[in-house]
């Protein structure tokens, strides 16, 4: 008994050593951080102070002001769409690759895959130059009377979604096509040979069995969504500030660590309310069971 | 031409020749530059190793903040050499990030210009030695917008730009100096009612349709070229640089000095307090600071050398606009004023409403 204890011991040790040195105390550090005053050239100092969180919520020289109301809410917003539309695409996509013969499955997963292998920034790049001014896409736009013939799609907060929404893409059809490929159909079956509508197939046969797919794919799009920095910064146009741009900006241009320390913390705080939201959520379609965690 | 270049390499081998005895010091170390991005040409990286038989290995930044940030993250032990602009270097002196320079080490320091030496922002030079300078003016495409004043009103003025996409720096005392000077002030404004109405036209210009983004000097050019922007901020360097190697895309796109003012700035060379090889960086920045090398850095990335003795070997498109401005731009140029404390935080709160919004 000893012995398994201290076996057990040691294989947890190296996880425990990674989580302590690459998670905990660069968290510690950044906590501290935001709980200290801003020097003169930006740079964390003493005293201890709770500057950083007064000007986080909006108090300046000129007064308050909702600017980073706005940046959390845009964040928040831009998230929530970007999510919501990878669902829609991802859930017949997955159902779509489950279905072809097996042969075909893995080719189909690939070419799913594949684009993620490249940089997001090349990506990014990719995207602005299909949407630039004089493209086939944005002359479509422009002849439909979406934009002006002079601006392109890009830079905008479309192109800020369709970003978000390609980038992320894979991560939902993946745990999706998991769920779908374990599938049990005769229960999708019987609820067709019950006279089930169409609606009420999907809600109470598919649904329920693929709701952990579902849910692990949301985890995986909406968090890393949140804290997005380089398609809001490449594609947005300065319109699409996001919360990871503002942390960003303060430890770079704008220079003022307490600040983007702060900014860092409600975005992990922001996060965990979000998992919860999604986690009660998934207990009520689920049926009280934890899809979630 | 030919024999004059024939004449030139014939100096270099001559000088290194004559430098050849000194050089064993530094065998088999290695200098750490940590600069800008298409700043330095590769074969003065060349010549200063086979010089000195040493290893230079070069790491970029994109903005002074970038470069700053990283310093103050444990990069003041890890580069040797460092080239911040010139509002950036108060504020690494007044850090500690730097460390005097030992004016015996650089026999070129006289080679600077005038208005080189001493500046404002580092008196007598004791920490910094110029590297190059430029302007960051107004670049726009004549094809879009047809024949426009030399003002920021092609930025601001809805009038003389009702509906072409254009875009803003996005350093925030670039943008605001250039609001400023738009205003009636300088662009070197620093009170703090300046400064907020400079804030409301760079977020009313914001709040245009045409507004495509706060886009840096280099990558705007690319833009232009490309069509996805009309009008934007840039680097006459940058904008000769580039022009040179696409006349084509270029030949409608055009760099002035705005009439109500814009930025002249300097990038300097620094060493940082901990430099991994103090005595090696004292020797590249003198290096640099060589009349022929000083040349040839500017011949080859198209910036003003700030160094005198260099000046007769620079080639004849740098020695014109706007690579070198006229007098009377050079009136309404001004350095961008180096900021602290309050001061600092006052701008940057309001650069934080502009972008927020």
């Amino acid at each position: 008994m000893r012995g398994d204890s201290r076996q057990l011991l040691l294989t947890l040790l190296p996880g425990v050593g990674v989580i302590t040195v690459f998670l905990v105390l660069p968290s510690i550090y950044l906590v501290g951080m935001a709980f200290l005053s801003t020097g003169p050239y930006g740079l964390p100092t003493g005293p201890v102070s709770l500057q950083a969180f007064r000007e986080l919520a909006g108090f300046g020289f000129l007064g308050w002001s909702p600017g980073n109301l706005y940046t959390l809410l845009r964040s928040i917003g831009q998230t929530l769409l970007a999510t919501i539309l990878v669902i829609l695409i991802a859930y017949p996509a997955a159902y779509y690759i489950t279905t072809r013969p097996v042969p075909w499955r893995p080719v189909l997963l690939l070419a799913v895959v594949v684009p993620s292998w490249t940089n997001q920034v090349i990506r990014s790049v990719g995207w602005m130059n299909i949407f630039a001014p004089g493209t086939p896409v944005s002359d479509l736009a422009a002849a439909l009377g979406l934009i002006a013939p002079e601006m392109g799609l890009f830079p905008s907060r479309f192109a800020v979604i369709v970003g978000l929404v390609y980038n992320f893409l894979p991560f939902m059809i993946l745990p999706l096509y998991a769920a779908f490929e374990r599938l049990d159909t005769a229960q999708v079956e019987a609820a067709r040979d019950l006279y089930a509508t169409p609606w009420a197939v999907f809600r109470h046969a598919v649904l329920p069995q693929t709701l952990p797919g579902l849910m692990a794919g949301t985890v995986l799009v909406a968090i890393p969504a949140f804290g997005m920095y380089v398609v809001t910064e490449l594609l947005g146009g300065g319109r699409s500030l996001m919360v990871g741009n503002f942390v960003a900006r303060q430890f770079t241009q704008a220079g003022n660590w307490p600040l983007g320390a702060a900014g860092a913390l409600i975005m992990i705080v922001v996060t965990l309310i979000g998992l919860k939201v999604l986690r009660d959520l998934g207990r009520r379609l689920g049926g009280d069971r934890e899809v979630v965690l | 031409m030919r024999s004059s270049l024939l004449r030139r390499h014939l100096a270099a081998l001559i000088l290194s020749l004559a430098a050849a005895p000194a050089v064993a010091q530094f065998e088999g170390e290695t200098l750490y530059l940590f600069n800008w991005s298409q700043y330095m040409d590769p074969s003065i990286i060349e010549a200063f190793e086979a010089e000195h038989e040493v290893e230079v290995v070069e790491n970029y930044f994109n903005s002074n903040g970038e470069m700053f940030a990283k310093l103050q993250a444990g990069g003041v032990s890890q580069y040797d050499v460092i080239v911040p602009s010139n509002y950036f270097v108060p504020r690494l002196i007044d850090s500690g990030l730097v460390q005097p320079l030992d004016h015996d080490k650089l026999s070129n320091l006289d080679n600077l210009l005038d208005k080189f030496i001493d500046p404002a922002f580092d008196p007598g030079n004791r920490y910094s030695a110029a590297y190059q300078w430029g302007t960051t003016g107004l670049v726009y495409d004549k094809a879009a917008l047809g024949e426009v004043p030399a003002t920021w009103g092609v930025l601001f003025d809805p009038a003389l730009n009702p509906d072409q996409p254009f875009a803003v720096a996005e350093d925030s005392q670039v943008a605001l100096g250039a609001a400023c000077a738009y205003q009636g002030a300088d662009y070197d404004c620093t009170s703090r009612d300046a400064l907020e109405a400079a804030a409301r036209e760079v977020l009313a210009a914001k709040q245009r349709d045409n507004f495509a983004g706060f886009i840096q000097g280099t990558p705007v050019l690319q833009q232009l070229v490309r069509g996805s922007v009309a009008a934007g901020m840039t680097y006459n360097g940058d904008y000769l640089f580039y022009k040179s190697e696409d006349p084509e895309g270029f030949a409608d796109i055009e760099y002035v000095i705005p009439e109500e003012g814009a930025e002249i700035w300097v990038d300097n060379m620094m060493i940082p307090a901990e430099a991994p090889n103090p005595a090696l960086a004292h020797a590249f920045i003198d290096f640099i600071l060589d009349a022929e090398v000083g040349a040839q850095l500017s011949n080859w990335n198209y910036y003003s050398s700030p160094n005198e003795a260099a000046l007769p070997m620079l080639e004849p498109i740098l020695q014109e606009p706007p690579i070198t401005p006229t007098d009377e731009e050079m009136a309404v140029l001004r350095f961008i004023p180096s900021l602290k404390g309050d001061d600092l935080q006052f701008v940057q709160q309001l650069w934080r409403e502009v972008e927020s919004r």
